[in-house]
């Protein structure tokens, strides 16, 4: 990254958001923005203005004004009132940006919508950074963004934290954008879409100190980023109990470990706070397997969901043996028959159980339905041991 | 500004109902319309007469082509609106879930911002909806594109809201007016669907 692409990843959001506080014209405001920084990217050169937010905001303001007294649509309605003095540079900037936040993952908005605009402009990614990252064409991308931005301004999205009756069930919806962009990057192991979600829930919690469940998804987010690297050989997949932990980032494991305390000792005890707890179980050897079920069970109880019970079945195996497990497994037949993870985490059981030709069967099941390549040639290289041992 | 709430409803169960059903039905409006005379969210409200009763206007070659009948064949049809005031689009969203029109017969109310209102309506003779592109011209609702609303759907006995129109149309409600019954209309652009106010 270059001097003036980290600028742009670090300011762009700021500049943004205290813009938009002033116009609240998103599709104007992010084009200005845009502008200001390919200004600064022609005048600047080696010298650097002393304090570069001020510069491009004051460039994305001039620019906003100028375009606003041109392109009036409705000529009786003067633009420019409003905007007779510049923004203060500093005034209120982390507001601005949790403001913008709530915007962008309003429930108005769908939920792809939400993720790609908050990365747009909370993250300050570019349009063709977000499409590879979603692996679609840029000029789709940018279609989708330009809609989102557009609706934002028409429909008059409000630019604000939502009042405290709406507050939890916005800011669980702001949370759950940070979780989405993170399990995307996640389950596709694209480790830029990760970072940029621990990036974005340290910056909720900065903004929102006091939101305990905020803390518990960055606890959760760090937890599980701290085993990315360990989960790849050679770019083949390695399940947790055969990974080799000198790969795991301890700092990283230290740092949610402690965020983790903090939430939980703030009353931290939904849903993110459950699953932090849960990595943290995973990330301290030896792994306290029945500790693992229970908390899944208050997961189960809090949010129920069959991906979860599917994890439970396997904690349940290690903490009472395959045979056990396998019962809780197929409960789940009719839920998730069609998903590759069940027939994954069947055939797995049916081989420590020493089940071979079953265990064969459930391999293949699970072949048919899996997508992502590094999860196919671990599926394949467990099928061929399953083959080859004598039945 | 103003909201524009169109409401879809299932003609079919509308018409199958009794009289006394439907009275009871259109009653239920008037203390909603009321509390939001009181609050200053009112502009104007409409029930149409059914699709299959509108008259369609298209330009071809210039000159005016008039057929009769629904604008699109579907189960759900455009059954009548709202013309709101509202701050921002949280106070049209909570609007349109009081609506007691979500109670009965309607499936789906979308929210579509107006992009130019009008300050006083007539409440009886016909809607003008211009289809497929807009009309500027003074007296004429202009609302912002499809892609801009947010549609308030019932489903299972719940709301739910979904990110965008009721549904995509080739040629989505771009503007209207209330007129006088007759009243004259050229179509350009935009094809122009005309339906009684009930």
């Amino acid at each position: 990254m270059t001097p003036l692409e980290a600028l742009y990843r670090e300011e762009h959001g700021r500049v943004l958001a205290a813009l938009l506080a002033r116009v609240r014209d998103l599709p104007l405001v992010e084009e200005v923005v845009q502008e200001a920084f390919a200004a600064a990217a022609e005048q600047w050169g080696d010298a650097v203005p002393r304090n570069p937010r001020a510069w491009l905001l004051r460039v994305a303001h001039n620019k906003a004004i100028d375009r606003m007294r041109r392109r009036a649509k409705f000529p009786e309605v003067d633009v420019a009132d409003s905007l007779a003095s510049a923004p203060e540079v500093d005034a209120d900037v982390g507001d601005d940006r949790l403001r913008l936040m709530f915007t962008c993952c309003h429930p108005a908005l769908a939920a792809d919508a939400q993720v790609a605009l908050t990365l747009r402009t909370v993250a300050g990614l570019t349009t063709e950074e977000i499409a590879a990252l979603f692996l679609v064409e840029p000029a789709a991308m940018a279609q989708r963004l330009v809609r989102v931005q557009k609706k934002i301004r028409d429909a008059r999205i409000p630019y604000s934290v939502p009042p405290p009756e709406k507050l939890p069930e916005r800011l669980t919806a702001v949370l759950a954008v940070v979780y989405l962009i993170f399990t995307e990057g996640y389950a596709g192991l694209r480790g830029e879409l990760c970072g940029e979600a621990i990036r974005l829930a340290r910056l909720v919690c900065e903004l929102m100190p006091g939101e305990p469940e905020a803390h518990a998804l960055l606890a959760l987010v760090l937890l599980q980023d701290a085993r990315r690297d360990a989960r790849l050989v050679d770019g083949d997949l390695v399940l947790l109990d055969e990974q080799d932990r000198t790969r795991w980032d301890l700092a990283m494991i230290a740092d949610g470990l402690g965020v983790l305390d903090d939430a939980l000792a703030a009353g931290a005890h939904g849903p993110y706070a459950l699953q932090a707890a849960i990595a943290g179980l995973h990330a301290r050897p030896p792994t306290d397997w029945p500790q693992i079920v229970a908390l899944y069970d208050h997961l189960l109880a809090l949010a129920p969901s069959a991906l979860v019970e599917l994890n439970r079945a396997v904690a349940v195996a290690m903490a009472s043996g395959p045979a056990a497990g396998l019962a809780a497994l197929d409960r789940l037949r009719f839920a998730l028959g069609e998903d590759h993870l069940y027939h994954a985490a069947r055939a797995d059981l049916l081989r420590r159980l020493g089940r071979l030709d079953e265990a064969v069967r459930a391999y293949r099941a699970a072949l048919a339905r899996v997508v992502q390549p590094a999860e196919r040639r671990f599926l394949e290289r467990r099928l061929a041991e399953c083959s080859a041992e004598p039945t | 500004m103003q909201y524009m709430m169109l409401i879809y409803l299932d003609e079919a169960a509308a018409a199958a109902r009794s009289a006394s059903e439907i009275a009871a039905a259109v009653a239920s409006h008037a203390p909603y319309i009321e509390r939001l005379r009181a609050n200053q969210r009112y502009a104007s409200s409409a029930r149409l007469a059914p699709a299959r009763s509108a008259r369609v206007l298209r330009a071809s070659d210039g000159k005016p082509v008039v057929t009769h009948g629904p604008f699109a064949e579907s189960r759900e049809q455009l059954g009548g609106f709202y013309l709101i005031e509202a701050p921002d689009l949280d106070e049209a969203i909570d609007i349109a879930r009081a609506n007691p029109g979500l109670q009965t017969v309607a499936t789906a109310i979308e929210i579509r911002p107006v992009l130019r209102g009008v300050a006083e309506l007539p409440s009886t003779g016909e809607v003008q909806l211009a289809r497929g592109a807009e009309i500027y011209s003074p007296g004429w609702i202009v609302l912002a594109e499809p892609g801009s609303a947010t549609t308030v759907v019932r489903r299972d006995g719940a709301l739910e809201l979904v990110d965008g129109p009721f549904r995509d149309e080739a040629e989505p409600v771009r503007a209207c007016r209330l007129v006088p019954a007759g009243s004259d209309v050229t179509p350009g652009a935009a094809a122009i669907e005309v339906r009684a106010i009930l």
